[in-house]
């Protein structure tokens, strides 16, 4: 099951992790996509010049094709996903079947997608 | 003569020097003077504080010890500038403390008050730099609305005016880093270290520096 948003997050920036939270990734000038073993970080569209389509979905249904921009695993405790922002707002959630997962992330330019596709497993 | 010369022969208030009958309480400070207890309390302080001479009772870490009045002076001021400087820190990073330091005296207390005034003035600079707070480079602002990000065009031109002039607040490059160009209005303090509501300005700062703002925010606020 895919669901999307529309979203202009503060600082631009979304937060892949399991609900009770993880590890946020040390900041790199210039890293669109940061992660630890417990959270992903991704930059947006920069916020006050509009919105960002997000997607969350399983990774068969939602690849675009193409070479994800991240392709790596995260751990997922719980058997679920979240998608939130700085002010800890979640955007979209999924469950996932297993305590590791596989995440990829493909986004329609390099910098400040607009329309950014999260696959999981 | 002076036209004042008349306050040099009356009697003044302060004038009033030491008196044997007045009432003391066991450090040897006035009680009580005067007719009224409004006035007897405003001129005892001022009668204290000028003529006292010998020490003067101050309480460091729940003992009584006894400091000059200079002394007792100087540690009023070093508590309340290092009070001042933690609450401005902890209003952006809760979670920060200075660190405490060992004193049995009370030129130990002062220097160990001086010290945490210092630390909570790094710890503020280390916060600016990372886009917490107005930054080194901060120069104009406006007066945010509030929390909310819908700017108005006249707010995202000035905004890009501010920026021209003056850069990011945070870092000072004149390179907003956006794909168009604009400078990012950054609310200080960010709306996730503003949970009371204070009031807000906007200052412009770079996409980058936007992006280590939420970073630090919630790296230390935490996900959840």
């Amino acid at each position: 099951m895919r669901h999307s948003v529309k979203i202009a997050p503060p600082n631009s920036l979304l937060f892949i992790s399991d609900p009770v939270g993880g590890v946020v990734p040390e900041w790199k000038r210039g890293a669109q996509i940061l992660s630890s073993p417990s959270c992903i970080s991704f930059g947006c569209m920069a916020f006050m010049d509009g919105e960002t389509e997000v997607t969350l979905g399983a990774g068969r249904e939602v690849d675009p094709g193409g070479i994800p921009a991240f392709d790596g695993v995260l751990e997922t405790p719980n058997r679920a996903v979240v998608v939130s922002t700085v002010e800890r707002k979640t955007i979209l959630d999924a469950s996932v079947p297993d305590r590791r997962t596989r995440v990829r992330i493909w986004g329609n330019r390099p910098t400040e997608p607009d329309q950014v596709i999260i696959g999981l497993g | 003569m002076r036209p004042d010369f008349e306050r040099y022969l009356r009697p003044q208030p302060f004038d009033r020097k030491y008196s044997p009958d007045q009432p003391r309480d066991d450090h040897g400070r006035w009680t009580d003077t005067g007719d009224s207890a409004d006035s007897a309390g405003a001129e005892t302080t001022e009668l204290s504080a000028q003529s006292r001479r010998g020490p003067v009772p101050v309480r460091i870490n729940g003992r009584l010890m006894d400091a000059t009045p200079a002394q007792a002076a100087r540690l009023a001021v070093a508590e309340a500038q290092a009070r001042d400087a933690v609450r401005r820190v902890q209003e952006l990073d809760p979670k920060w403390r200075p660190t405490p330091g060992l004193h049995e005296t009370v030129e130990g207390q002062i220097q160990n008050l001086q010290a945490q005034a210092a630390q909570a003035q790094a710890r503020a600079g280390e916060l600016a730099r990372v886009g917490i707070g107005p930054g080194p480079f901060a120069g104009e602002s406006l007066t945010a609305r509030g929390p909310e990000r819908d700017f108005m065009v006249i707010e995202r031109r000035e905004i890009n005016r501010i920026g021209a002039e003056t850069g990011c607040h945070t870092c000072g490059t004149f390179d907003p880093g956006t794909r168009s160009g604009n400078f990012v209005p950054d609310h200080e303090p960010p709306n996730a270290l503003n949970p009371t509501g204070r009031s807000q300005r906007l200052f412009p700062q770079c996409s980058p520096c936007s992006s280590r703002q939420g970073n630090w925010i919630t790296r230390n606020r935490g996900l959840r």
